[in-house]
C-alpha cells in the first residue's frame, strides 16, 4: 500500500512537539496544567481545521477554547468551596456543553473535504 | 443462573444469525461498512463503557469525590473531538483504501509493513490485557450481583460473547453492542435515580456530604489539582486512540454518517455515565449517613443496589454483563483481526480467512478467561495495559501523523514504540510519580517528540 499525503498542516509539527514539551512538564509545574489541557484538547478538535479550513469551524474552535479556559479557571477558584465547586464543574464543564458541542459539530460539519 | 442460561441462549442466537448473514471478511472485521451513525454511536458507546463505570466510577466517588469526576467530565466534548481529530480521516481512508483494520489504515498513511506490524503488536497486547482484565471483572462482580461463583460467571459471559464474535463477526457485535448499549443507558439512568431517592434527592445528598464529608465536595474533591486535570486530559484526548473506538468509525456506510454521530456518542454516554455521578453522590451520601458500611471503596455500588433491594442487584448484574460483553467482543474481534490479516500481511503473507479469525477468536478468549480467573498477579500486571497503553502508544500517529504530511514511516514506528515503552516504565513505576504526571500522557508526549524528530530526520 502506498502511503497517503495528508491535507497540509504545516504547524502540527511545531505545536505538536511544543505541546509534549508542555506535558511533560505541567506535572513539576502545576500552574501549566490548565493552558496545557485546554490548548491540546482544542488542537486536537482543530486538526479539522487544518484539513477543511472555514469560519464557522474557527468561530466553534474559538469557542470551545474560551469556554474550556474558562471552565478551568472557575474550577480552580471555586475549589475550596464545597457547593459552589461541584455546582460549577457539573453545570458549567459538564452539563451545558452537553447538547452544544455535538450541535457545533453539526452545524460545522462540511460532506467532502475541498 | 438463570439470567446466565438466558444469556447464553440469546447469544447463540444471534451467533446464527450473524453466521448466516457473514459472506467475506468486509462483514466479519468491518460489520460491511454498512452502518450508521445510530448504530456506531450506541454500539460505540457500550463498547467504550466497560465494568468501571458501573462499579469503580462510583467506588471512586467514594475515595476522592467531585476528584473522580474529572475521569467524566470530558464526555460533551470527546464525540466531536474524536470526529474532527481522528474520524473524518479515519472514514477518508477508509473509503478510499477500503481498510478493515486500525493497523491496516495505519500502513495506508504511512505505508510499510513495519507500521503495520507494530500497529498490529499493540494492538494484541492491549487487547489481551483489556480482556483478562474484564473477564476477572465479571468473576468478581458475579459474586457481587449476580450471587454465582466467580468462574462461573466470567465462563458463562465470555462463552457468550465468544459465540456471537466468533461466528458472526461485528456483523453480530454490532447489533449486541447496541442492544447492549441501549441496556447499559436505560438501567444505568434507572439505578442512579433510584440511589438518588433512597438518598432524599439529589439536594439532599449533596448536603449530607457537606455535614459530614465537605472534603469531597468542592471542585476537584480529595483529589490534587494536577492529578483531576491529567484524568480529564487522558480520558479526552485518549479517545482518539482507543482502537475499540477508532474500529467503529470503519463500519459507517459514508462519511455523512459522521454528522450525527457526535450527538448519538453524546447522549448515550452521558445516559451511561449517569450512573457513576448518581450511585457515586448517593452511595457517598448513604454512607455518611450510616446506612451503608463499605470495607473498600469499590463496595458502594453493590452494597447501594443491595439497600435498594433484590431489582436494583439484578438490574445492576445485567448492566454489569452488558458492558463487559459489549467491550469485550470489541477486543476479541481486533485481537483476532490482528493476528490473522494484520501479522500475515505485515511478513507478506496472505490474509487468512474467516475460519482462522473464528478460531484466533476463540483462543484469546480461553487464554484471556484463564488468566483472568486464576491467575490475580497476572490480571495485575495486565492491568497496567490499558487506556493508558493505547494513549501512549497511538495518539501520536492517529492525531499529528494523520495530519501531518510529514510524518514518515520510521517516525510512525519510533511514536509507537517509545510510547508503549514509557507507559509501561511509567505505569510499573506509578506509585513513585507525583501528582498529575500519568504516564499514557507522558508516553504519548514522548511518542509526539520522536514522531516529529524521526519525520525531520529522515526528511
Amino acid at each position: 500500500m502506498r502511503p497517503e499525503k495528508p491535507a497540509r498542516a504545516p504547524l502540527a509539527p511545531v505545536l505538536a512537539a511544543g505541546l509534549a514539551l508542555a506535558l511533560l512538564a505541567a506535572p513539576f509545574v502545576p500552574a501549566l496544567f490548565p493552558a496545557v489541557v485546554t490548548v491540546a484538547s482544542v488542537a486536537a478538535c482543530a486538526l479539522a481545521f487544518a484539513r477543511r479550513p472555514s469560519r464557522p469551524l474557527l468561530l466553534a474552535l474559538v469557542g470551545l477554547a474560551a469556554w474550556l479556559a474558562i471552565a478551568l479557571a472557575g474550577a480552580w477558584l471555586l475549589r475550596e468551596r464545597p457547593l459552589g465547586g461541584l455546582a460549577w464543574v457539573l453545570v458549567v464543564l459538564y452539563m451545558v456543553p452537553l447538547p452544544v458541542i455535538p450541535w457545533l459539530y453539526w452545524m460545522t460539519f462540511r460532506e467532502r473535504r475541498e | 443462573m438463570t439470567a446466565l442460561a438466558v444469556l447464553l441462549l440469546l447469544a447463540a442466537g444471534l451467533a446464527w444469525w450473524g453466521a448466516r448473514r457473514t459472506r467475506d471478511s468486509a462483514d466479519y472485521f468491518a460489520a460491511g461498512h454498512r452502518a450508521g451513525a445510530w448504530l456506531v454511536g450506541i454500539a460505540g458507546t457500550a463498547a467504550a463503557v466497560s465494568a468501571f463505570t458501573f462499579v469503580g466510577g462510583p467506588g471512586m466517588f467514594a475515595a476522592v469525590g467531585a476528584g473522580s469526576l474529572w475521569i467524566i467530565l470530558s464526555a460533551p466534548l470527546t464525540g466531536a473531538l474524536q470526529c474532527w481529530a481522528v474520524g473524518e480521516p479515519v472514514v477518508e481512508l477508509a473509503e478510499k483504501h477500503r481498510v478493515l483494520t486500525i493497523p491496516e489504515l495505519v500502513a495506508g498513511r504511512f505505508g510499510g509493513h513495519a507500521t503495520r506490524a507494530l500497529a498490529a503488536a499493540v494492538v494484541v497486547v492491549g487487547c489481551v490485557a483489556s480482556l483478562a482484565v474484564q473477564a476477572r471483572a465479571v468473576a468478581v462482580l458475579g459474586e457481587d450481583f449476580l450471587r454465582v461463583p466467580g468462574a462461573a460467571a466470567a465462563i458463562a459471559a465470555m462463552l457468550a460473547t465468544t459465540a456471537y464474535t466468533a461466528l458472526g463477526g461485528m456483523r453480530a457485535s454490532l447489533v449486541a453492542d447496541a442492544v447492549q448499549g441501549g441496556v447499559m443507558a436505560g438501567l444505568a439512568v434507572l439505578l442512579a435515580a433510584a440511589a438518588l431517592v433512597a438518598a432524599g434527592g439529589p439536594g439532599a445528598a449533596v448536603a449530607t456530604l457537606e455535614k459530614a464529608r465537605p472534603v469531597l465536595l468542592g471542585s476537584f474533591g480529595a483529589a490534587a489539582p494536577p492529578q483531576a486535570w491529567a484524568w480529564y486530559l487522558l480520558f479526552c484526548v485518549g479517545t482518539c486512540a482507543q482502537p475499540h473506538y477508532l474500529q467503529k468509525f470503519l463500519f459507517l456506510r459514508s462519511r455523512s454518517q459522521l454528522r450525527a454521530l457526535p450527538a448519538v456518542l453524546t447522549g448515550a454516554l452521558a445516559a451511561t455515565l449517569a450512573v457513576w455521578i448518581g450511585v457515586g453522590l448517593a452511595g457517598t451520601a448513604l454512607v455518611a449517613q450510616g446506612a451503608v458500611t463499605l470495607g473498600r471503596p469499590d463496595d458502594l455500588a453493590p452494597r447501594t443496589m443491595s439497600l435498594l433491594g433484590p431489582w436494583a442487584v439484578m438490574l445492576a448484574g445485567v448492566a454489569v454483563l452488558a458492558a463487559m460483553m459489549s467491550t469485550a467482543a470489541s477486543f476479541l474481534n481486533l485481537a483476532a483481526a490482528a493476528v490473522t490479516r494484520d501479522l500475515q500481511e505485515a511478513l507478506g503473507k496472505p490474509a487468512l480467512g474467516i475460519p482462522a479469525a473464528r478460531v484466533a477468536t476463540v483462543v484469546f478468549a480461553v487464554a484471556a478467561t484463564a488468566i483472568g480467573v486464576t491467575s490475580e498477579r497476572a490480571v495485575v500486571v495486565l492491568g497496567l495495559v490499558g487506556w493508558g497503553f493505547f494513549t501512549a502508544a497511538l495518539l501520536p500517529i492517529m492525531t499529528v501523523g494523520l495530519a501531518w504530511p510529514g510524518a514518515t514511516a520510521r517516525g510512525a514506528v519510533a511514536a509507537m514504540a517509545a510510547g508503549a515503552v514509557v507507559d509501561l516504565v511509567l505505569e510499573s513505576a506509578r506509585p513513585l510519580l507525583p501528582a498529575g504526571l500519568e504516564p499514557g500522557l507522558a508516553g504519548a508526549a514522548v511518542g509526539m517528540l520522536a514522531l516529529v524528530a524521526f519525520s525531520w530526520r529522515a526528511r
